[in-house]
């Protein structure tokens, strides 16, 4: 059975909306600056809390469940609520709530007489249903937290749903918006590059931080009989697998990696030699760039797709990686481009050169890698 | 799916203790969990930086797998609402206190909500599919359910389960339900789910349901039960918690039929229906007469937090 990809949407330090992420990539622009309250790097959404309230209706909300709410109602588009049509929502994230509860337990610890069991109602959870009560839905409502491979797992496991028979359409995707806690957690693993991160370049020197959020709205042929909405492309294969090798390093000879590529691409009924692009995870980190180009030569052999990290545009996006990724690739077939890596100098193995300028070329198969915290690896097929 | 293993860590003595279901009551209930020997499942170094509900994780997974005579699950998924919540706050407090210096990453690295279901896979060298589930009071069942899909995908066995973490300051229930009557607990609950019953089959898990933003939990669960076709009469017994949002529909519910109150056996935290299913597991597998009545079918209501519903049916295999 077919699964249509019928909806995208997305908001990164690239731009509110689709349009204004694809002329970001398009014209080689990264969006990662310099931040003087944070003092470090990142890639920011160029519009605040109160600003995203405005445009979405909601009051005192999480940026997680503002973000999400741009980008699941980006993609949901005209859909509509239908009876027929068993629906649901899975999206994903890493900071929920954190964002709002790490400045009400920093008052806290500065004063106990404080009343911080009132403000502990923010999870992660809590901002999926709100999400979903944004386009008026209830009942199969589910979140999903993997750090870094978040949101393709949600996006794999609304796949799944909708293999199984079990449901029509899915609306998935990820989230997640910059937190103090993860920049200095980021920054205490000694991988944050004060510069803009340099994925696969011989001299990168780690990750910076980005926010955002990504959905796509997937269908099988009987909800798209019924809501008529255009078919984008195909979501055609999937993998996850764990790494087990440490909690936080990628085992250097990209086993995971490796695993879920070929579960992946067997998944999809394809040969590897069929994948024109793969947008890797690359976070620019030493470990990570090194394991994944390995698990790329254990796949691909010698004979390497083309291949770039949209990560120097839009930062490491963390949950939301997977999913605003996934956009990229999907857009990648629907503008048959395949977008390039930028700040990139000097490889560290001429095999492993990536794309560096916007190639316009035949794109029919695209592969998606996201890898995270707890060896969580997955990988996602996109078809035309 | 077929439930051929089960182990929990609870307020009450539940672990290795086959027939449990029959001793234990609202005033048997601990102020801590009852914790095993952990030097058995989990080394002592790797002990010393994990969490205690990682710890109690490590065991009752290692439990069902030895349960299973160590089979290989092919995939391990959590449910779990606070996650790692103790680490996350003493790295909030790591942050405060180290202002412009140096932090140590130790509590970072294993803040994140799926640190227990990586670490399982670390301490099982399991490289299989591996997820987890946050969505409040259905986290649990969401789990379950991703678990019935890998089964019905053709995976063998999946290794499932619910584990909480105490913290009164950070994500408490208390403030979220906003009621006194809650007595905030936690613990862990593991299972190994399957295809085919195995030698130590307990039941089976014939349906599941999440609802979140629950409109209508009656007509939710009356159409649940219709899909499975059984009259309420067939079920002989309600597993429950929920009767604190004092809704009539529940009240009218539990009052024509069998059912006990969970949530007074273990106390309140967003995935006891874990431990609700492993009781449920070892009424069906001790064979028992609760109330006096055959025990064959037990339906579990989730009604924790009043937005979110969700229901277990389960039955002695071969029904």
């Amino acid at each position: 059975m077919k699964i249509g990809v019928t909806g995208t949407g997305v908001i990164s330090s690239l731009g509110k909306n689709l349009d204004e992420n694809i002329k970001s990539l398009e014209s080689g622009i990264s969006g990662i600056t310099y931040s003087q309250k944070y003092r470090l790097k990142v890639g920011q959404v160029a519009l605040s809390n109160k600003e995203l309230e405005l445009i979405t209706g909601l009051q005192n909300a999480s940026r997680t469940t503002l973000l999400g709410v741009m980008a699941a109602q980006e993609a949901w588009g005209n859909s509509k609520i239908d009876k027929a049509i068993r629906t649901g929502i899975i999206s994903s994230t890493s900071v929920g709530g954190l964002d709002k509860m790490e400045q009400h337990y920093l008052t806290y610890l500065k004063d106990p007489s404080y009343p911080i069991e009132k403000y502990m109602i923010y999870e992660n959870g809590g901002t999926t249903e709100k999400i979903a009560a944004s386009l008026g839905m209830e009942g199969f409502i589910d979140t999903i937290s993997t750090a870094c491979s978040s949101g393709a797992n949600s996006i794999m496991y609304g796949a799944r749903l909708i293999k199984a028979g079990i449901l029509d359409r899915v609306l998935v995707g990820g989230v997640d918006p910059i937190s103090t806690f993860n920049l200095k957690g980021f920054s205490s693993l000694m991988i944050y590059d004060q510069e803009i991160c340099k994925p696969f370049d011989k001299n990168r020197n780690g990750l910076n931080m980005g926010e955002g959020a990504g959905f796509i709205l997937l269908e099988n042929e009987h909800s798209i009989a019924r809501s008529k909405n255009n078919v984008i492309c195909e979501i055609k294969g999937w993998g996850n697998a764990t790494d087990a090798y440490h909690q936080t390093a990628s085992s250097p000879e990209g086993i995971g990696a490796t695993i879920t590529m070929q579960q992946a691409i067997r998944k999809a009924g394809l040969d590897p030699e069929m994948i024109d692009y793969v947008n890797m995870h690359g976070t620019g980190t030493e470990n990570n760039d090194l394991s994944e180009t390995t698990a790329l030569r254990n796949v691909f052999k010698e004979d390497l797709p083309f291949f770039s990290s949209t990560k120097g545009f839009t930062g490491h996006t963390l949950a939301a990686s997977g999913a605003i990724e996934a956009v990229f690739s999907i857009e990648s077939i629907r503008h048959q481009i395949v977008w390039p890596n930028c700040n990139f100098h000097e490889p560290f193995d001429p095999l492993f050169t990536p794309v560096l300028h916007p190639l316009r070329t035949e794109v029919k198969n695209v592969l998606s890698n996201s890898f995270g915290f707890g060896g969580n690896c997955t990988s996602l097929i996109f078809s035309a | 799916m077929y439930l051929n293993a089960h182990s929990t860590i609870s307020f009450q003595d539940t672990f290795r203790k086959k027939g449990y279901s029959a001793s234990i009551s609202p005033e048997t209930i601990n102020t801590e969990p009852y914790h095993p020997d952990y030097d058995q499942f989990v080394h002592i170094m790797m002990r010393r930086r994990m969490s205690d509900a990682m710890k109690m994780s490590a065991a009752c997974a290692k439990d069902c797998v030895e349960q299973m005579k160590g089979i290989q699950p092919d995939g391990i998924i959590l449910g779990t609402s606070t996650g790692s919540s103790a680490h996350t706050k003493n790295f909030i407090e790591t942050i405060n206190a180290a202002g412009d210096k140096a932090i140590s990453p130790t509590s970072f690295i294993t803040s994140t909500h799926n640190t227990i279901a990586g670490q399982l896979s670390l301490l099982l060298e399991n490289r299989g599919y591996n997820i987890t589930h946050t969505q409040n009071s259905l986290s649990f069942e969401h789990a379950l359910f991703d678990a019935h899909v890998c089964l019905k995908e053709g995976m063998e066995h999946i290794l499932v389960g619910s584990a909480e973490e105490k913290e009164n300051t950070l994500f408490s229930l208390r403030s979220k339900i906003g009621t006194k009557e809650l007595n905030v607990s936690h613990g862990a609950s593991f299972f190994i789910v399957s295809r085919e019953p195995g030698e130590n089959n307990a039941c089976e898990i014939i349906d599941l349901l999440c609802h979140s933003l629950v409109s209508d939990p009656l007509l939710a669960l009356s159409n649940f039960l219709a899909k499975n076709r059984r009259d309420p009469e067939t079920i002989d017994l309600v597993l429950y918690t929920g009767d604190h949002n004092r809704k009539a529909w529940l009240e009218t519910f539990i009052a024509d039929r069998n059912s006990i109150n969970y949530g007074k056996l273990c106390g309140d935290f967003m995935t006891n229906s874990g431990f609700a299913l492993d009781m449920a597991a070892d009424i069906l597998s001790s064979d028992e007469n609760i109330k006096g009545k055959k025990t064959d079918t037990i339906l579990i209501i989730n009604y924790l937090d009043e937005n979110n519903l969700g229901l277990i049916l389960l039955g002695k295999t071969n029904q």
